[in-house]
């Protein structure tokens, strides 16, 4: 496993707890404040004044520093943990749940615990006044109404990202959207990936470990790339397939 | 796609033909569309036509979409498709959904082989894909000749798709006596559509070729009063554009997709609602008046008059409008 030199100032960003998260697992963290003594296989700096970065670029290993050659959202979401659902797929699980074919959710007025199930079935989704509720929303490439203020803090374009709209017409808005395949499909797509662009922490976690040299196999860096569930059935296969080509080479 | 490649090498460029085996059960769906996301393609540019070519990396992919997985989408409740409404089916859906929607995404432009699977496209996955038709094969040797006593289906497969049912059923209803139905072809339905003939007492009047060699499907057009040609939802319909080059008109339903964006009701052929009353009853109005179906052949073949590889090969390799 790849040790990773930590060089941190006094000042922590609020960026940088997540952006060290994204390494556990795949290689070793070291705090360290004197560079020169402690040979690391890459370093993450958490900004570009910190000491002992002169040294650490110098070692010709590589070398990424916060907020410079990587970036990691502040308030950001794991979107690996949202699966994105297409307008197709969730009338389908509808189907399959006997609920309405035409189903409008109001983001707000639910309770945590059910909000992703109804963020991922639903036909349209409104969110009034709720970054963290519009993000969850647009996570799971959900349709979605909200006002502007909430978009833009987000960065989502009306149009784009979501159809802006507040007080009673957003009701209205949502459900033309809802009624419309078409233009579901492309909102909820460009949300996803505005996500995937900006808030998704797992997303910038792979950011983080190839600017360090971490890579995984090719195989699953192409699973990955395409943002393919943890527990998915192909990653399953792959590991199958792996262990059957190992157990067939060694046994021969 | 053995046609593309020609049209890429007589317009001056060096092209191959990649193929990867694919396996179709829902279990095995994902493993070849990874094995095209790890297969180095060295070419200048890569055209990528039906899943699961299109998941090819590339730095210059155009996609020419003929396909996506029907079964995975328009075409789930069919009983072909293997996907039901539990919870493992509908979790590949969502999956091929998305990784479709990814892969597509990195084509640097996107064309669709007809508005059909464009709207598709658009519907299903959010892209937008620019319509780009093509000639079908044998469009260098199909030819008019006369408005004869057949109604021909063309050479297509006796599949439930494209339901051959509607030519032998459709038949019931002729009053024109001297009216055949031929059918060029070969399917999993041929001994079901023998059956049906029978019991329908037009088994005289129904011909069932099996697969026929080119001279003689060139011929059947070439002689036939018309093509009947209704399939559900077809992406694309090259039996409609082999009757057009033959100047016959084509009988269709309202329901046949891509057929539907040349035939024309009461210009290029006949549009009905499926049934075969009214198809018998179409059969009926051309075997009346063949000066009818000439005309409306006559205006088949003029819409298709300018299909032609040189601008489906100049706009994926250099873009512009299709």
């Amino acid at each position: 496993m790849k040790r990773v030199g930590l060089l941190m100032g006094l000042r922590r960003p609020p960026e940088w707890d997540g952006a060290v998260r994204a390494l556990e697992g795949f290689a070793g963290v070291h705090y360290v404040t004197d560079p020169r003594r402690e040979p690391m296989d890459a370093w993450l700096a958490s900004a570009p004044d910190v000491s002992g970065l002169r040294y650490a670029r110098a070692s010709g290993v590589p070398v990424a520093v916060l907020g410079e050659d990587v970036t990691f959202p502040v308030d950001g979401i794991d979107a690996s943990l949202r699966v994105p659902v297409t307008p197709f797929v969730r009338a389908r699980w509808r189907r399959a749940a006997d609920l309405p074919a035409h189903l409008i959710v109001d983001a707000s007025s639910l309770a945590g615990d059910v909000l992703p199930s109804a963020l991922a079935v639903a036909s349209a989704v409104i969110v009034r006044g709720d970054r963290a509720r519009l993000l969850e929303a647009m996570a799971w490439g959900a349709a979605c109404v909200t006002d502007v203020p909430t978009a833009d803090a987000l960065g989502a374009v009306p149009g784009t990202h979501v159809v802006a709209g507040s007080g009673h017409q957003a009701e209205g808005l949502a459900d033309e959207l809802a009624r419309d395949d078409s233009r579901a499909a492309c909102l909820g797509r460009a949300a996803r990936r505005l996500v995937e662009r900006r808030w998704d922490t797992a997303v910038a976690g792979r950011a983080v470990r190839r600017a360090l040299g971490i890579r995984r196999s090719p195989i699953d860096e192409a699973l990955d790339d395409l943002s393919t569930p943890a527990e998915a059935r192909i990653r399953a296969r792959v590991q199958e397939r792996v262990w059957e080509t190992l157990s067939c080479t060694l046994g021969s | 796609m053995d046609n593309l490649v020609a049209a890429f090498r007589a317009a001056g460029h060096q092209a191959e033909l990649v193929h990867l085996p694919v396996a179709w059960e829902p279990e095995r769906l994902f493993d070849s569309a990874l094995a095209w996301r790890l297969v180095p393609v060295d070419a200048d540019l890569v055209v990528a036509t039906n899943f699961p070519s299109y998941y090819v990396r590339h730095p210059r992919k155009v996609v020419w979409l003929f396909h996506q997985h029907r079964g995975a989408y328009d075409a789930a409740d069919s009983a072909w498709s293997g996907f039901g409404l539990d919870e493992a089916s509908l979790e590949t859906q969502r999956q091929i959904a998305d990784w479709d929607c990814r892969v597509l995404e990195e084509a640097e432009r996107i064309y669709a082989t007809s508005a059909t699977v464009a709207d598709r496209l658009l519907r299903y996955n959010g892209l937008t894909a620019t319509p780009l038709a093509h000639p079908p094969p044998l469009a260098d040797r199909l030819a008019t000749g006369p408005y004869g006593r057949t109604v021909f289906s063309g050479g297509t497969r006796l599949a439930a798709n494209k339901r051959p049912e509607l030519l032998v059923e459709a038949m019931g209803f002729v009053q024109a006596e001297d009216v055949r139905a031929v059918a060029a072809g070969d399917g999993p339905l041929r001994a079901e559509l023998e059956a049906t003939a029978r019991r329908a007492g037009v088994a005289g009047q129904v011909d069932f070729l099996g697969f026929v060699p080119d001279d003689e499907l060139v011929r059947r057009y070439a002689e036939a009063l018309a093509v009947l040609y209704a399939p559900f939802d077809e992406d694309y319909g090259y039996v409609t554009l082999q009757a057009f080059l033959a100047a016959k008109p084509v009988i269709t339903a309202k329901d046949s997709g891509g057929v539907l964006e040349w035939v024309e009701d009461g210009v290029t052929g006949l549009v009905t609602d499926g049934s075969p009353a009214e198809i018998g009853a179409a059969i009926d109005r051309l075997a009346a008046d063949t000066e009818l179906a000439r005309r409306m052949g006559e205006a088949g073949r003029e819409r298709v008059a300018g299909l032609s590889w040189d601008p489906v090969v100049s706009t994926l390799v250099g873009g512009g409008p299709a």
